[in-house]
């Protein structure tokens, strides 16, 4: 049952032929034998878990409504708060926080459409990373080549949906950190339009940039678990009672170039070509500004993360990751100017953007310049010049979410190699149109993703 | 780089122990390829803007 997806779990819990209790069991012990290798969890809910999904089923069996996720297992990055548990955001100096007095609000609307949450997920320290290679809680392995990254920062969501361990999950995404690790990973990320989902009960990174986020394996598992996180206050209209006229519905579409076309490796670019011409992407959208984009936002989240922990870095700076808090600290000396100037700077890349949308419904981008890194390898070539791996793996998701526009990581169809992601990039408030071109490209066996150890056909 | 950071970070009660210089400094100085890339952009504070 739990190789199969959250929607086919929750028809068969709604209908009794399975029972929630089983369904969750399974997830549990799938944690307990394949965790110890991943390290994707950092908390399990057994018990909990278990509690909740005997209550889902005496609720079937007295025949009440249960919701579309009926019993379907999910998990969140630790930055979310669960209730009576302590909210690490990856950090050990976050261990013996007091615990949190209720759940995330997402959670809330996972839970309430009948989803079960069986356990908190590892990250990069404080969301800021790319790779979940974190020094309290360990690395987190690619399910696709456990001696390579998930990718961060939400890396152990990405990681534990990939395996196979649930089939949804929780992550937040401030300069890439849904994307990334999906793309890594061979799942599909949502990060939607800033402001979309609430972020009431997630740890903070970098407030003006921070997104909740979403991972699923298929198009469909996430459309309906991003319109059970979605609240009816008549801004945000649910996805998928149209989404079938949509996706029949011709899509203009283009491909950034300028900055998202350079660096990037071959095979990269062979997937984006591929996903290009399955949606007959043949014309190259200039977003000049895309570079100074991503310098902006690099020196927005340094600062606004800078001052955030501040009192901590004056306090215990040996407390911290070393390659996180050495990075805090740089932040935390920036001068608030800059912070002025990227803010400034942001206003007129919002135009920029929202001209690219003035001429297509959708444009297409790399997720990263490369597939997964090896644990360990801290430089990586972009242009023949060594980088960070850690700071670099968001090159082309930092500009799309420095203005917050929604986007949609979806895994290039590659059984046998390594995972690739493609950006479907739509204007503010158009997730719909990213779900309807990701199912058209899943239908048309474009994007995939496949259980670890797929073979190439 | 090192003295603007060990000066900057002492004016803003955030000094440091020797071991994180090294890592500090590292950061800065991706910090300002990056500041400069905005500044080129209109007009934008510099690091030494700080100092």
């Amino acid at each position: 049952m739990i190789g199969q997806d959250a929607l086919a779990v929750a028809a068969a819990v709604r209908s009794g032929k399975v029972r929630a209790e089983h369904v969750v069991s399974q997830a549990l012990a799938a944690i307990a034998a394949r965790n110890p290798a991943l390290n994707a969890f950092t908390l399990v809910l057994g018990e909990d878990a278990l509690a909740a999904a005997r209550a889902l089923d005496q609720a079937v069996a007295a025949g009440r409504s249960v919701g579309p996720l009926a019993g379907a297992p999910f998990a969140v990055k630790n930055l979310f708060d669960i209730a009576g548990h302590a909210t690490l955001a990856g950090a050990r100096i976050r261990a013996a926080a007091a615990p949190a007095a209720c759940d995330a609000a997402l959670i809330r609307r996972l839970k309430r459409a009948g989803a079960i949450l069986v356990g908190a997920l590892n990250m990069d320290e404080f969301a800021y990373g790319f790779v979940t290679e974190n020094a309290h809680y360990g690395t987190t392995r690619n399910p696709h080549d456990p001696s390579r990254i998930a990718g961060g920062s939400s890396g152990g969501s990405a990681a534990a949906v990939a395996a196979g361990l649930v089939p949804l999950s929780l992550g937040s995404d401030t300069n890439g950190s849904v994307r990334v690790p999906a793309a890594l990973c061979g799942v599909y990320g949502l990060k939607p339009t800033a402001g979309r989902l609430p972020l009431e009960g997630m740890f903070p990174f970098v407030r003006t940039l921070d997104h909740a986020g979403l991972f699923a394996r298929t198009a469909a598992e996430l459309m309906l678990a991003y319109d059970a996180c979605l609240v009816s206050d008549g801004r945000a209209e649910a996805v998928s009672p149209q989404i079938e006229a949509l996706a029949a519905r011709p899509l203009k579409v283009g491909v950034l170039g300028g900055w998202f076309a350079q660096g990037a490796a071959s095979d990269v670019l062979a997937a984006l070509e591929t996903v290009a011409e399955a949606l007959a992407a043949r014309d190259r959208l200039a977003l000049a500004g895309a570079e100074a984009a991503r310098s902006a936002a690099f020196c927005m989240s340094a600062h606004e993360g800078g001052q955030l922990h501040r009192a901590e870095l004056a306090r215990q700076l040996d407390d911290f990751d070393p390659e996180v808090g050495d990075r805090l600290l740089a932040g935390a000396l920036l001068p608030q100017a800059i912070h002025t100037a990227a803010g400034a700077y942001r206003e007129r890349f919002r135009n920029e953007v929202a001209a690219v949308f003035d001429q297509v419904d959708l444009a297409l981008a790399p997720v990263t310049p490369c597939s997964a890194p090896r644990i360990g390898q801290s430089t990586m070539l972009i242009d023949g010049r060594e980088v960070s791996v850690r700071k670099n793996l968001g090159a082309y998701t930092q500009p799309l979410s420095f203005v917050g526009v929604p986007v949609l990581a979806a895994p290039v169809n590659r059984p046998g190699l390594a995972p690739i992601g493609v950006q479907l990039i739509a204007a503010p408030g158009r997730e719909d149109l990213l779900f309807a071109a990701a199912l058209r490209l899943e239908r048309q066996g474009v994007v995939a993703a496949h259980a670890p150890g797929a073979r190439a056909p | 780089m090192g003295g603007f950071a060990q000066t900057r970070a002492a004016a803003l009660g955030l000094a440091f122990a020797p071991a994180h210089l090294n890592g500090v400094v590292e950061n800065l100085l991706a910090l300002q390829a990056h500041v400069r890339n905005l500044a080129a952009q209109g007009p934008a504070s510099t690091l030494d803007d700080a100092s």
